[in-house]
């Protein structure tokens, strides 16, 4: 597949995560529960001129700030595919992370202006219970009703182990691992989701059932259409395996309905907020537990997750252990992943080298180094096309192969080139096969005579 | 009727959970036989220990104001009628109206504190 359309279609998953991120964001500043920002306000203060201009504020850099985003993604495009893959993940967090700076700095502004008003609303502080609501809680939905989907995840791994090919028993048996991994996710998360705290925005009990309720009811929908949708996708998956073209159709599918099934559980229950508690002057408000406005900070609660106020994510509660021990894994792995990116994407840029020095033959591209002894090498080929390969594990891209692939014709081996420039040189030695290539096509013949020469 | 639990008072949680009922219930907001969540049920709802919760439903149950079924759970058995303040109560109201005269108040001025918090039970109802 070409390089522009694999581009153009890195684009098109990637710019609606910015669209996302900005209208969820924007949506923010709609009260809902007389929250905005995570800012609990009464009547007085919803409607005071000075909120408003805080929010019209956040609202229009939120906006720029993905316009100047989509900008800088489009502007990578020109970069190599994988270079321009790798930089956009990073641009793509980052573009994310500084949106919430400006929900932080909006939030502390209101926070204050709030204070120096005294907008109060009757109950503050504390953690509020409908006791009508929590003792007559909706009928959940059976268990059993997760479990097709895990059987499907059967399908592959039963496929997987007939299979006689031992790169696709272990393709067919990691797929298998993924599917039945998320499908029972779905399974075990759903509990966590009724033992949640139910909504309460104030004294109306039949207001507060109603948002329990729906929050519920669409979790509910979203972790069974995840879950089926998942395991459907995964056997596709490993039915087309050997299309490039329909395993690219097929994951773009899958994730544009698994974002869509997401954002619209989102805004049903946001909408749902906005529409029971318009008229609502504001009962209850829980501001103080909640650090600006995003992280529920309370000791004393058992819960580790608990609901965001609004909406229908949920959160840590980072006032436990546990919950501190959450966010700084996540802080980590996200750090990593940047990490990971930047190393990958440098990588990527490195030139191809090899040499031969003390009967031994080195080679190196990016995280990819080796090296063969001469005495080892079995069999020596420079050859003109590349034979039918699948990836295993490693980097796919039009511009490199890179990583453990299955190659017609040949056993274990490991691929480090250009598949636009061939000639490539293939080292056979007993455990393993490496197929390389160098930065030209004369490089790599050069190269072959040198190695032929000391085989 | 609304719950609110101070997690930061010095107030013990169950304590918090028994008055908060007792309250609702001499305000009306909870009427005799309307049932209330399950141990297990309360105990998520406000994050804390299925003892606490059992601790407070246990002290209501002793004091007679609420009932549990096996079959139909917990729920609200009203108010239990005896006509007069138990000796903790009364002692508790003493050291109160004790705090009063050594604060200033009048009789009077605490006769209405005390009529004005009796009332609020009613009043809302």
């Amino acid at each position: 597949m070409g390089e522009t359309v694999m581009s153009i279609f890195w684009l098109v998953i990637m710019l609606p995560c910015l669209i996302i991120i900005g209208v969820l964001l924007t949506n923010d500043a709609k009260p809902k529960k007389n929250i905005v920002l995570g800012v609990t306000l009464n009547y007085a203060g919803l409607h005071d001129k000075r909120v408003d201009a805080i929010l019209r504020r956040f609202k229009r850099t939120v906006w720029i700030w993905c316009g100047v985003s989509s900008a800088a993604f489009a502007a990578m495009a020109l970069l190599d595919m994988g270079q321009f893959i790798m930089w956009s993940i990073v641009l793509l967090i980052v573009a994310i992370i500084v949106p919430y700076v400006f929900y932080v700095r909006a939030n502390r502004s209101l926070t204050a202006l709030k204070k120096a008003e005294g907008w109060s609303v009757p109950h503050t502080g504390g953690v509020f219970v409908d006791l009508r609501a929590a003792a007559n809680p909706a009928k959940p939905v059976k268990r059993s009703a997760f479990l097709p989907p895990v059987v499907i995840a059967l399908v592959p791994l039963v496929m997987a182990l007939c299979s006689a090919d031992e790169a696709e028993r272990l393709g067919g048996i990691l797929m298998s691992a993924a599917i039945a991994f998320i499908c029972l996710m779905c399974m075990l998360m759903y509990p966590l989701i009724l033992r949640q705290r139910g909504d309460v925005a104030g004294p109306d009990r039949d207001v507060n059932a109603a948002l329990t309720r729906v929050r519920r009811y669409n979790w509910t929908k979203m972790l069974l259409a995840t879950s089926y949708l998942t395991s459907i996708f995964m056997l596709l998956f490993y039915l087309c395996m050997d299309s490039e073209l329909w395993t690219l159709v097929l994951t773009a599918v899958y994730m544009f309905v698994l974002i869509g099934i997401c954002i619209a559980t989102e805004f049903t229950v946001r909408r749902t907020q906005e529409r029971l508690t318009r008229d609502d002057p504001g009962y209850i408000d829980e501001d103080e537990l909640w650090l600006w406005g995003m992280f529920y900070n309370n000791p004393n609660d058992r819960h580790l997750f608990i609901n965001d106020r609004t909406g229908s994510g949920m959160g840590v509660n980072i006032g436990r252990p546990a919950g501190k021990v959450f966010m700084a894994l996540t802080a980590a792995l996200l750090v990593g992943l940047l990490v990971l990116c930047i190393a990958l994407a440098l990588g990527f840029s490195s030139p191809f080298e090899a040499s031969i020095a003390d009967g031994t033959l080195y080679f190196s591209h990016g995280a990819e180094k080796y090296e063969i002894a001469l005495e080892d090498i079995t069999g020596l080929d420079l050859i003109a096309k590349l034979p039918p390969a699948r990836r295993v594990a490693g980097t796919g891209l039009p511009n490199l192969l890179e990583g453990r692939f299955t190659v017609e014709g040949y056993e274990n081996v490991r691929i480090s080139l250009n598949p636009e420039q061939p000639p490539y040189i293939v080292v056979q030695t007993v455990d393993i096969t490496r197929i390389f290539a160098l930065d030209s096509s004369e490089e790599t013949e050069a190269f072959y005579e040198e190695l032929q020469e000391a085989v | 009727m609304l719950l609110c639990l101070d997690m930061a008072s010095k107030t013990p949680i169950y304590m918090q959970i028994r008055n908060e009922i007792v309250l609702g219930i001499a305000s009306g907001e909870l009427a005799p036989g309307e049932k209330l969540p399950t141990i297990r049920a309360l105990a998520e709802q406000c994050g804390v220990n299925m003892m606490t919760v059992n601790k407070a439903y246990g002290l209501l149950r002793q004091e007679g104001y609420i009932t549990t079924d096996r079959r139909g759970g917990t729920a609200v058995a009203g108010s239990p009628g005896a006509g007069a303040l138990g000796d903790k109560y009364a002692g508790a109201l003493r050291i109160i109206a004790a705090e009063a005269r050594l604060a200033g108040l009048s009789e009077d001025g605490f006769a209405a504190l005390c009529r004005e918090a009796y009332r609020g039970g009613d009043s809302n109802g």
